[in-house]
């Protein structure tokens, strides 16, 4: 379904037109899910904390200064409701010294992985994610799935531009080194 | 194929686009639309008039406490206010009065005067304060 942009919906609701609401719902349930799902790991409490986000970001519509994209401004409402249930400040994004492997390159895990099929590339990087600690993957899914800047996630996380760079940054290490075991028999050198 | 040592990785992003977000239930969007129509869109109220003369109510006094002061005081340039003298001459009194009945209470008419000061002084800073916090949201309603 192609979605038009976020204002064009947001005038027709502030004009009386709430179920042009039900589109933005539609658009953005996904990924307000799965931001709360990553960090409260329970799907019956996510898709609560789903159904809160959007109820609060209506009766907020007002407010809404457009000073920032509708969608951050909505994933920030469920980031601070995800966090609110756990009672935490924020998530702590602990970083883990993670042993990098030097036996691959990046270039020959890729060939490997363009060798396969497109329902073994999906199991792979499936796995891979699974990995990956909840706080990784919000990030992933923020930035990768949701195409989201750097800008954006700070201002939905909390954490600074830089942090959010070299967090991305460890990931992405993370993932290849994650993707190299899963993936070893395939890896040819040069 | 945009490779990087950052965080920037066609590949990758291209990759773990197949992984698609999770998703909440089919009935999801009802559940919401169904809250939506408890708690619909309400536009806020036009106050009445008589509230936002509750809130110009520390102005007044403020001006209020202003005028008496700058009438009843020695500075120079007051004097061409007409009526300043009769005005310091209706009030002035009233200051003796007041004064006359703190003395017994303080027992110095300096102390009175000291602690006179201060509490308009303070309560004058207050009337500063509020006139500037909250000015925008007095005159927006005014303009409403």
């Amino acid at each position: 379904m192609k979605y038009q942009e976020d204002r064009i919906y947001l005038e027709r609701v502030l004009q009386g037109d709430s179920s042009a609401y039900a589109a933005l719902v539609e658009k953005h349930k996904n990924m307000v899910f799965s931001i709360a799902l990553k960090i409260l790991n329970n799907r019956e409490d996510a898709e609560e904390i789903a159904q809160d986000t959007f109820l609060k970001a209506y009766q907020s519509l007002r407010s809404f200064e457009n000073k920032s994209k509708f969608s951050t401004w909505l994933y920030r409402i469920a980031y601070n409701n995800a966090i609110s249930k756990t009672r935490k400040k924020k998530l702590d994004f602990i970083s883990i010294d993670h042993q990098i492997l030097s036996n691959y390159t990046e270039d020959s895990i890729s060939r490997g992985v363009d060798l396969m099929d497109e329902n073994d590339q999906k199991l792979l990087i499936d796995k891979a994610l699974q990995k990956l600690s909840p706080d990784d993957n919000l990030l992933i899914a923020l930035f990768y799935k949701g195409e989201n800047s750097i800008e954006d996630i700070s201002h939905i996380t909390g954490l600074s531009v830089s942090n959010v760079k070299v967090r991305l940054h460890r990931i992405r290490k993370k993932l290849y080194d994650e993707i190299s075991k899963l993936t070893a028999p395939r890896v040819t050198n040069g | 194929m945009k490779k990087g040592n950052d965080y920037t990785d066609d590949f990758l992003k291209k990759l773990i686009q197949k992984s698609a977000l999770e998703s909440p239930s089919e009935d999801f969007i009802q559940k919401v639309m169904a809250d939506i129509e408890l708690h619909p869109l309400v536009s806020p109220e036009k106050k009445p008039f008589f509230l936002y003369l509750k809130r110009l109510l520390p102005w007044g006094l403020l001006v209020f406490i202003l005028v008496i002061v700058l009438v009843t005081s020695d500075i120079p340039f007051m004097n061409f206010i007409p009526g300043k003298e009769s005005l310091s001459n209706l009030f002035i009194p009233y200051y003796h009065i007041l004064i006359k009945g703190m003395t017994s209470l303080f027992g110095t008419a300096k102390i009175i005067f000291l602690v006179f000061s201060v509490i308009l002084s303070i309560v004058f800073l207050m009337g500063i304060d509020f006139m500037v916090n909250k000015k925008k949201s007095v005159f927006g309603h005014l303009l409403m």
